[in-house]
């Protein structure tokens, strides 16, 4: 399993959002791996590895980092999406924005999202886990990762090009 | 379908996540839409940020030599000396008994199939090795009529290379390795983050058919054709292994 440890970390880095916890989430993780590892009849061990790795993290935000939001509601997702624009322009003031987005927003935004959107951003775009194996490491239904997703996204927009929806909002009133 | 669905839909469809039907619906959809078509512009705007800029952290050395270490590896623990006599034969027999059930334990995690655990072993470890000593690929490139040559100028056969960008493999280049006590070729495909090493040597072993074996987490195909040994080994599912492999066994025509 030891090829998986880059992309191990990197979950974990993320959901913490610190060096020195991550490796010691990826350290137990990685245990628990080899430890259960008769236990895996799998036929993909990178996402076996992940989800363990994925529990881990959110068995230690529990205990660790009471404030920090690891579940979510089912209503919550009902009016996941932001309200739709239409400037009609072929130069979309917020694709502009969001093309634009330097190195340092971007990063700042993906950890400004709660855990469990931003898990499905990490394994989607930074690791490039398909939709399936989104659904093995979250154990939820596809259908759960592609609206968490969506959501997710939603989110970052919100961060990232908050002018342009204020503007928009504001000349739609 | 109603606008909230084909929005939630929009993120699939960027993802290449869709079913062909339900992409022909959204797409008539998109067509009669601008707010959808907007809607996609600042989706692909936001994936590209990400792609461009999202940090992906690695792992230190340090971290993968803790996890070497902290491990369980089937090494007895020395005894210590100046124990009584009678203590220590205790002692030695525990050890073996903690070491054949671990020995137990490990053979149990391999599926029964594995006919040839010593070749599966190296093939596994060499997959491993060039994924970890970052030496994955001698010559980097997609293009066949490259890594043929290059690989037969080396080599004193000429394993065949095939394209199959189309079916979702993207080949990316070639290595010399080292199995079974020769030099072979490995030819390395990928299918999205999963990397896939095509071991290829003549064996003038009869043909046979593709056999289906895991090891280590690691999946592994192997068949003999046209008087070639065939291995190949991904982490990828044992799904989409197979279709590589019924692909490399009999070329689209």
């Amino acid at each position: 399993m030891s090829p998986h440890v880059n992309a191990a970390y990197n979950l974990a880095r993320w959901l913490t959002r610190n060096e020195h916890d991550a490796e010691d989430v990826v350290q137990e993780a990685m245990l628990r791996a080899f430890m259960f590892f008769d236990g895996f009849r799998g036929a993909d061990a990178r996402s076996w590895v992940l989800k363990i790795v994925r529990n881990t993290c959110f068995t230690w935000l529990q205990a660790n980092r009471h404030g920090e939001v690891t579940g979510i509601a089912v209503d919550e997702l009902e009016n996941a999406l932001p309200p739709l624009f239409c400037s009609g322009l072929a130069d979309d003031p917020e694709a502009v924005a969001l093309r634009r987005t330097t190195a340092a927003q971007l990063n700042d935004a993906i950890s400004a999202i709660p855990a469990p959107f931003r898990e499905v951003v990490v394994l989607r775009e930074m690791e490039g886990l398909s939709y399936k194996e989104i659904a093995t490491v979250i154990d939820a239904p596809i259908g759960t990762v592609m609206s968490r997703l969506a959501r997710a996204r939603a989110e970052l927009r919100r961060i990232l090009a908050p002018a342009h929806c204020a503007k928009e909002q504001s000349n739609d009133t | 379908m109603t606008p909230e669905t084909a929005r939630v839909l929009l993120h699939a469809l960027a993802d290449g996540e869709l079913d062909a039907a339900s992409a022909i619906e959204l797409q008539a959809e998109i067509a009669a839409s601008p707010a959808l078509r907007q809607e996609l512009e600042r989706l692909s705007a936001l994936q590209s940020s990400v792609k461009t800029h999202a940090a992906r952290f690695n792992a230190s050395p340090a971290l993968a030599d803790r996890l070497f270490a902290t491990l369980p590896e089937p090494q007895p623990k020395p005894i210590p000396t100046g124990i009584p006599m009678w203590w220590r034969s205790l002692a030695i027999g525990a050890t073996a008994t903690s070491m054949a059930l671990l020995f137990w334990s490990l053979s149990s995690i391999l599926p029964s199939r594995n006919h040839n655990v010593p070749l599966l072993e190296e093939v596994v470890s060499a997959h491993v090795r060039s994924l970890m000593a970052d030496h994955l690929t001698d010559l980097t490139s997609g293009e066949r009529h490259s890594i043929k040559p290059w690989l037969s100028n080396r080599l004193d056969f000429s394993p065949p290379v095939q394209d199959l960008a189309s079916e979702g493999f993207l080949l990316i280049g070639a290595r010399l390795d080292y199995l079974d006590g020769k030099p072979v070729a490995a030819i390395v495909y990928r299918h999205r983050q999963h990397i896939i090493n095509v071991f290829v040597w003549p064996s003038g072993n009869r043909d046979r058919p593709i056999r289906l074996s895991t090891h280590r987490g690691f999946n592994s195909t192997d068949f003999d054709s046209g008087g070639m040994s065939y291995w190949i080994v991904s982490d990828l599912n044992a799904d989409d292994l197979g279709k590589l492999t019924t692909l490399l066994q009999r070329p689209p025509t």
